[in-house]
């Protein structure tokens, strides 16, 4: 019999490792942040600006995304009874991505003003992207997983191809610029993109925690859930709207970073396994510290330069797909 | 009618995509009947079972569930009244026996509440009337065909309903496990005064238990009536199409039907 992680065990560590992360990275970079520049910013100007205003807000940004991100990818999961799910599968990323794209090529939204016209572009392809997605699913008729997943991957094909168009007609920086961008990157100034990916997390996050025996039941089956008292099409409804927000408010900030979303929730379901009562608190606290610390050596690895944070999580990707072929114990995809 | 009735289905139909699975049926089942739906592959039956627990939800009639109108109510208020054990058993949950019990409290248990005493007793009670104790802390996944019937019957148990709607809840097992499962059944029926609805396809064992048996032919009702009132050659040839044989069992003298080759 599989040994399981118990899971208070699992949201101890994780719960201390995240805390350890959130406080200690702050003051892991390129330059060096003594002590005293917390609260003297007469005596370390730079340095305490660039760790209350750079650092930290960084550090939140990347931590709520990758939260945020790890419970999308749970609760997609569960829908679709599918360990290989990720929060991209109904199209949303698509959605930010065509909206990036588009404001890129038409010259709208470069330097620091342009930063949060791209994040309003992309928010609002990621709501065209997602209405769409449940205006063809009702279209259809009905509410079944599989309309919404076909659905889903037409307008993902639908947006992906208009983009690599739009590459096409743009200039070589513009191009380059759009690539950049979809490879995914936590690199915010301020603290104006940690509100709104904080706003977005806690909202989406609430109605997710509220959702749970739902999610539990429909990872059973939709006809077993609904004998069981669950009005199925709207929990699908509202976890697919919750999802929505949550993905949504975290591309349009750091891009759509990749395997963040599939692999902690699949990893915390290898360990733990049993109800999302345990598993949602693992799997936010476990996306958020995983992502935090990919962050970290995304802006320390190559410095002075700094890698998009996609890059990284995209090369742990790969490792840990044949980790899950090779491994001993039977294989529950 | 009377608070006597269990369940009363009035001219049901139901069509799914272009074709008509039930049509014109009618029935009722009293409080503590145990009721054995009857019939051919593709007749319908459970169509049937899946209008009355508010599965499907697309049919013409009424239906009504200890006096509650189907159609009108809210998803957790049909669970409180019936319990559902599926044909087939699918779904990759790694789910404990225990845990996967205690999803079957939902209708009984609001949004953000732990599983309290009520939950945990429910759950020991059921596991202790299916004998499947020991199964606690076994994941499903791991489990025979045998016992995860009895974890799945164990699980409608657990939701406390007075109504128990089974599809086939047989046809996969081993002799073993069927005798099993059959007496379960019929030990639930008239000892924990449970009404039961069970689609079967093993006449014999649905004649043992049954007080009534509903026969279901191309969505219609060919027959309802006490099961003695069923075992008669003409009767089951017009539901099944086929000739039957009685032979009686060498040891009880029990009357035993086997289709004629």
């Amino acid at each position: 019999m599989k040994a399981r992680v118990r899971p208070g065990v699992m949201q101890a560590v994780l719960g201390l490792s995240s805390l350890v992360a959130l406080l200690l990275t702050p003051f892991v970079g390129m330059s060096h942040v003594p002590w005293a520049a917390l609260w003297d910013e007469a005596a370390f100007p730079t340095e305490h600006r660039l760790f209350w205003l750079l650092r930290v807000p960084r550090v939140l940004t990347a931590f709520l995304a990758g939260g945020a991100l790890g419970l999308s990818g749970m609760s997609f999961q569960a829908l679709f009874r599918n360990a290989l799910a990720t929060p991209y599968t109904l199209g949303v990323a698509s959605g930010a991505s065509l909206g990036v794209a588009l404001c890129v090529r038409l010259g709208i939204g470069t330097g620091l003003a342009g930063a949060s016209v791209q994040s309003l572009a992309a928010l609002a392809g990621a709501v065209a992207a997602i209405s769409l997605v449940y205006g063809l699913t009702r279209l259809r008729g009905g509410c079944s997983t599989a309309t919404m997943l076909l659905a889903g991957v037409a307008v993902s094909m639908t947006f992906s191809s208009l983009i690599l168009f739009l590459q096409y007609v743009s200039d070589f920086a513009n191009s380059f610029r759009i690539v950049r961008w979809l490879m995914g990157g936590v690199s915010t100034t301020g603290y104006q993109s940690v509100i709104p990916v904080a706003g977005l997390t806690v909202a989406g996050g609430a109605v997710i925690m509220a959702s749970l025996r739902e999610l539990d039941l429909l990872t059973v089956g939709e006809e077993f859930a609904a004998s069981r008292g669950v009005a199925v099409n709207r929990a699908k409804l509202v976890i697919f709207l919750a999802v929505s927000l949550m993905v949504g408010g975290v591309v349009a900030v750091c891009g759509p970073i990749g395997f963040v979303g599939m692999v902690c929730p699949h990893l915390c379901r290898l360990l733990m396994g049993g109800t999302h009562r345990a598993l949602a608190p693992a799997t936010f606290l476990l996306g958020g510290s995983f992502l935090l610390l990919c962050d970290t050596g995304a802006r320390t690895l190559v410095a002075p330069a700094e890698m998009p944070v996609g890059v990284i999580t995209a090369l742990l990707g790969g490792p840990f797909f044949l980790w899950l072929l090779f491994r001993r114990g039977a294989p529950d995809l | 009618m009377t608070a006597e009735t269990a369940i009363r289905v009035q001219s049901l139909s139901c069509r799914l995509g272009d074709r008509t699975v039930l049509e014109d049926v009618s029935f009722e089942v009293a409080v503590g009947e145990f009721v054995s739906i009857i019939g051919p592959n593709g007749a319908g039956k459970s169509t049937l079972i899946k209008c009355l627990n508010g599965v499907l939800r697309d049919w013409h009639g009424h239906v009504e569930l200890g006096g509650l109108d189907v159609r009108l109510a809210t998803p957790r208020q049909i669970a409180r009244r019936a319990a559902y054990v599926p044909q087939f058993r699918s779904g990759p949950a790694s789910f404990r026996v225990g845990e996967f019990l205690m999803l079957s409290r939902y209708a009984r248990q609001g949004p953000f509440s732990a599983p309290g005493q009520a939950d945990l007793t429910a759950v020991d009670r059921a596991l202790a009337l299916t004998d499947t104790t020991l199964l606690r802390d076994r994941s499903l996944e791991t489990l025979s065909g045998g016992e995860s019937q009895k974890v799945y019957i164990a699980a409608a148990l657990a939701q406390e309903s007075p109504i128990l709607l089974l599809d086939e809840p047989v046809t996969f097992l081993d002799p073993r496990y069927q005798h099993e499962v059959n007496r379960l059944l019929k030990r639930l029926n008239r000892e924990e005064a449970l009404t039961v609805v069970s689609i079967s396809h093993d006449i014999n064992s649905a004649v043992l238990s049954s007080h009534r048996v509903l026969g279901l032919k191309a969505g219609r009702v060919v027959f309802l009536d006490r099961t003695e009132v069923l075992m008669q050659p003409a009767q089951l040839a017009a539901i099944f199409d086929t000739e039957f044989l009685f032979v009686s069992h060498p040891d009880s003298g029990q009357a035993l039907v086997v289709p004629r080759h």
